[in-house]
């Protein structure tokens, strides 16, 4: 990941998108009729076994990997293109900006893609004098707005349409207007030219298929197609994870896609291209390029407890039913993946301690593993990260992020680990609350390390006997089963 | 109610009280009220006193020595046990599905590890699966609605036992609010480390459940009711929060 | 690029734990699939099952804005198209004109002289003509014929062939697609058989209706970067080409 100047902090992220209303009934928009809505599909498939069957068939595909990446290139210099496979994101701009180079390349068109972000190629060649323009509406939006998108599939729901508006305004040179069919078209006008007079497209994969030898692109714009067609060179970015070995996997995972991201039985677009348009044709490309990018997944791919991430297929249907993002937004996440899969993917690729507020900054409610199309156990995975983050993993160059907490849970396990102890603290800290006990005998306010929870509730006190003294002194009595079973505890507990 | 259930309830297996920790310290009230349902019903009852906790803010933190120690302490003490029954769906869920994980490398403690979760039951789970009862004589007037905790819904798959039991309970006007089961906020320590988020979503929470007209909310997790009751408060909201061992335990003269 | 590939492809067996492992064959990955029993139960189909299939396929398209026109004539086609041309307003330029794929069916239709009349110029795509991609950013029709359309999702299916490229259903602003009825199938799967069987697979596309985008404020607008209007005109009448178009 490419960070500009100190980003702000996870909270304070979260507390800016906390405070953006437009964001806020966007969003909830979006998780109500998307989120919700890929969970009823869920319930309803004609095939209950669909999404099991298809993670198998993900992880088989993985644990090969190197096969069938290898047939797929084949197949893709068969059709006459051409395959870079690059280790990290440095090699993949560079073979770009070497092509770009090569062939005189003055202006890009771009299709939407998160691995394009995660190696800041747009960077790489604005550095190198060439414009690059993004063309699917949203991104095309928060490029104008000099910003980042802030979810996978609908990059400015940040904004509302008068931003958008001003935006287009300022930029575009038309009356101000907050119509989006209006806003859409002067978008379709101006880009219209961008695209038919580009020297290069350049855009992600959704998955590549490696028995037919071509990648598929999935839109509804019209915009990948465009850029896939008219200009004179086409390259497309892939995560080496991104493939799939038959067609009628493509097939499963292309409808799973399309309903998790947005309800659809289809895209109103899907391409699939593999090589240089044939000679005779009038369209482009008369150059294909496949960059296929490693960039950290093969360390994901090395370990069995996380290897499953790389099933994923980039829906955004657990940014639709997250709780956490549906409140926070994007942009808290500080990477090109938000959501549940930026959670765990970003530390992954970018640094576990750098990103320790991602792996811990979720309630584990499981609402993303029961919208996940190919079953992905996000929440396992959090927890996963969570352990490295508590002791430390020298395979993942993580260190220990809080001692003080490390103490902490050494402390309580010395407690929780005997009886006597336990209650000696209870009654400790009973005596000690009593200044704190106000109205309806619930805790107001609490200095330190608590004021987190004090700071929007009430904390209820602690009871004034525990449950075991009152099991003792009420309710154990008369029991002829508890007579027999207390000398045999007394044995084990203390 | 199925003919070995009825069986079971003439000579009736002693249920061991699994006691959570929010509820021995600060909700013993709940402990009580399970006990009394339970007494109800002439189910015999064994309190292992050495109890403390399964070990879930440790697992949940990445703290997952500290977290194996007390899982085989709660083993060892809970081995006895024929059944063990807990009013608290993420308790269970933690002893059925995380425990196996923490002694992945230890062949004979998985073994116990994957045997105790077997016999570890939450409360609605046993009263409606195992015993086959929902009909308690509950009484409790009250226009009601039921809030999903995660780990009773999701990972234990548990959602239609206490609302059928509610829907029992005498006097008591059963309304669904709505996303009854999306998260509470409360999350463990990420209440407190990520204070914002999680008290807009129990902000949320407290919307739907005023937004559904009821008087009462009921839950079967105390941490989810704590959250959610301490923001009530803190609101001024006069909406009751219980857990619904409370409910059940009510009778025509409470 | 070969040592690219190489070192790339060891560090993934390398993560695997494959490295000294035998290549494994690629038909233990990707068994051969028999398509036989799909392809039959096609051939075998009905009239009325088609029909029946048609009527699915109005169904998904009207919430798609995708308009289905259907003829029972090539006669009857010929001038539906030939309304829809002269009620459409040229987006970009001035004058109407209309590029066509170069394939028999649309052959079939007549179209030249009818569009002539309404003083609407036409273009095919011959393959090796360079003046197609001129005419093809000029026009503000696109007319294509579909291999294949299919019924649950209201898609058309377009294989790039020589003389029929892909821009032509894609620049232009208004798309119009010719189906036969015996070429409707019923679901993605029964297309992905039929795909499996042709030689020398090219680059294709499926289409289900205009371009939309919902980026502003989730709100759906029809017309983004490819056409803004979308018709299917579907031949009920005798099948004029073989499956195989």
């Amino acid at each position: 990941m490419n960070p500009s100047s100190q980003p702000p902090s996870y909270n304070e992220a979260a507390r800016q998108g906390l405070a953006n209303p437009c964001l806020q009934r966007s969003l909830h928009g979006l998780q109500a009729h998307y989120g919700k809505g890929a969970l009823a599909l869920w319930r309803t498939l004609p095939d209950p076994t669909l999404r099991s069957r298809v993670k198998a068939r993900r992880m088989e595909t993985l644990a090969h990997l190197d096969r069938v990446l290898e047939q797929l290139a084949d197949g893709i210099r068969a059709r006459g293109g051409q395959v870079f496979f690059a280790a990290t994101a440095a090699e993949a701009n560079e073979y770009v900006r070497e092509l770009a180079r090569r062939q005189g390349v003055r202006r890009v068109v771009k299709g939407k893609s998160m691995l394009s972000a995660e190696i800041g190629i747009d960077a790489a060649l604005a550095a190198d004098g060439i414009e690059v323009v993004e063309t699917d509406l949203g991104e095309y939006i928060v490029q104008m707005a000099g910003s980042t998108a802030s979810h996978i599939i609908a990059p400015c729901i940040h904004m509302d349409r008068q931003q958008i508006g001003r935006l287009f305004a300022k930029h575009l040179h038309i009356p101000y207007t907050d119509d989006p069919p209006t806003l859409t078209r002067a978008a379709r006008k101006a880009l219209r030219q961008h695209l038919l007079t580009a020297d290069m497209g350049l855009t992600g994969c959704n998955f590549a298929c490696a028995e037919t030898g071509q990648i598929t692109l999935v839109s509804n714009e019209g915009n990948i197609r465009m850029a896939t067609t008219m200009p004179r060179l086409h390259v497309a970015l892939m995560g080496m994870e991104r493939i799939v070995a038959t067609l009628d996997d493509q097939r499963d995972l292309l409808q799973l896609l399309t309903q998790a991201a947005a309800l659809q039985k289809l895209s109103t677009y899907v391409s699939c291209v593999g090589g240089p348009s044939p000679a005779g044709d009038p369209d482009g490309p008369e150059e294909f390029h496949l960059v296929i990018i490693d960039n950290g997944r093969s360390r994901i791919l090395a370990d069995p407890e996380f290897r499953e991430v790389l099933a994923c297929i980039r829906c955004g249907a657990c940014l639709n039913i997250c709780p956490v993002y549906g409140r926070i937004g994007g942009h808290a996440y500080g990477s090109p993946y938000s959501g549940p899969i930026g959670a765990v993917v970003t530390p992954l690729l970018a640094g576990i301690n750098r990103h320790a507020d991602l792996c811990k900054g979720e309630t584990l409610c499981g609402a993303c593993r029961d919208v996940c199309p190919v079953a992905n156990d996000l929440p396992r995975m959090l927890a996963a990260l969570r352990h490295k983050l508590a002791y430390g993993d020298p395979g993942w160059q993580v260190r220990p992020q809080n001692r003080l907490e490390a103490i902490g849970f050494k402390f309580w396990q010395k407690i929780v680990g005997s009886r006597m102890l336990y209650e000696a603290f209870f009654k400790f800290f009973r005596a000690l609350q009593r200044p704190f006990t106000g109205q309806e005998e619930m805790i107001g306010r609490l200095p330190g390390f608590d004021g987190g929870w004090t700071g929007g509730r009430d904390l209820p006190p602690l009871a004034s006997s525990s449950f075991r003294e009152r099991w003792r002194q009420v309710h154990s009595k008369n029991r002829p089963s508890c007579a027999e079973k207390e000398s045999e505890e007394q044995r084990h507990g203390g | 109610m199925t003919l070995f259930q009825k069986l079971s309830l003439c000579k009736p297996t002693p249920v061991s009280l699994f006691i959570p920790c929010l509820v021995d310290a600060m909700f013993p009230e709940v402990g009580e009220a399970m006990v009394r349902v339970f007494d109800r019903l002439g189910i015999p009852l064994l309190y292992p006193e050495g109890q403390t906790c399964c070990g879930q803010p440790a697992f949940n933190s990445g703290y997952r020595h500290e977290a194996t120690v007390v899982a085989r302490r709660f083993i060892d003490l809970f081995a006895g046990a024929e059944v063990i029954v807990c009013p608290s769906g993420s308790c269970v869920a933690m002893v059925r599905h995380h425990y196996p994980e923490l002694f992945q490398d230890d062949p004979a403690m998985l073994e116990r590890a994957v045997a105790i979760g077997r016999k570890t039951f939450e409360f609605t789970e046993y009263l409606v699966d195992v015993l086959g009862v929902t009909e308690l004589g509950a009484v409790f007037p009250a226009r009601a609605t039921y809030h999903d905790s995660c780990h009773l819904a999701r990972t234990l798959g548990i959602r239609e036992q206490p609302r059928q039991l509610l829907r029992h309970v005498r006097d008591l006007h059963l309304v669904e609010m709505a996303s009854a089961d999306t998260c509470c906020g409360f999350g463990g320590t990420f209440s407190v480390n990520y204070p914002d988020i999680s008290l807009a979503l129990v902000d949320e929470k407290i919307d739907n459940i005023l937004k559904s007209g009821a008087d009462t909310v009921v839950g079967c997790d105390v941490s989810c009711l704590m959250n959610i009751r301490g923001r009530m408060t803190r609101r001024k909201e006069a909406i009751q929060v219980l857990h619904i061992a409370q409910v059940l335990a009510s009778a025509e003269h409470a | 690029m070969e040592d690219n590939q190489t070192l790339f492809l060891n560090r993934i067996r390398a993560a695997l734990g494959n490295g000294d492992k035998e290549r494994i064959a690629w038909e233990e990955l990707a068994a051969p699939i028999d398509d036989s029993a799909v392809l039959q139960a096609l051939t075998s189909r009905s009239r009325e099952e088609q029909l029946l299939l048609l009527r699915q396929l109005v169904d998904m398209a009207g919430p798609l804005h995708l308009e289905v026109h259907v003829c029972a004539s090539l006669t009857e086609a010929a001038s539906s198209i030939t309304a829809i041309a002269k009620d459409s307003k040229p987006e970009f330029s001035s004058s109407k004109e209309v590029v066509i794929h170069d394939h028999p069916l649309l052959q079939a239709l007549q179209l030249e002289s009818l569009l002539t009349e309404a003083t609407i110029s036409t273009h095919l795509t011959r393959n090796y003509d360079p003046e197609v991609r001129q005419h093809t950013v000029n026009a503000s029709i696109g007319i294509t014929a579909a291999a294949w359309g299919i019924a649950e999702s209201a898609t058309i299916v377009q294989l790039t062939r020589p003389g029929q490229p892909r821009s032509t259903s894609l620049v232009p602003s208004i798309h119009i697609a010719v189906l036969e009825l015996a070429n409707l199938v019923a679901t993605l799967a029964e297309a992905y058989a039929l795909i499996r069987q042709e030689p020398d697979l090219g680059s294709l596309v499926l289409i289900s209706g205009p371009s939309k985008t919902a980026d502003i404020e989730g709100t759906m607008v029809h017309g983004a970067h490819g056409p803004r209007a979308m018709h299917l005109i579907v031949l009920t009448g005798e099948p004029v080409d073989d499956k195989r178009a």
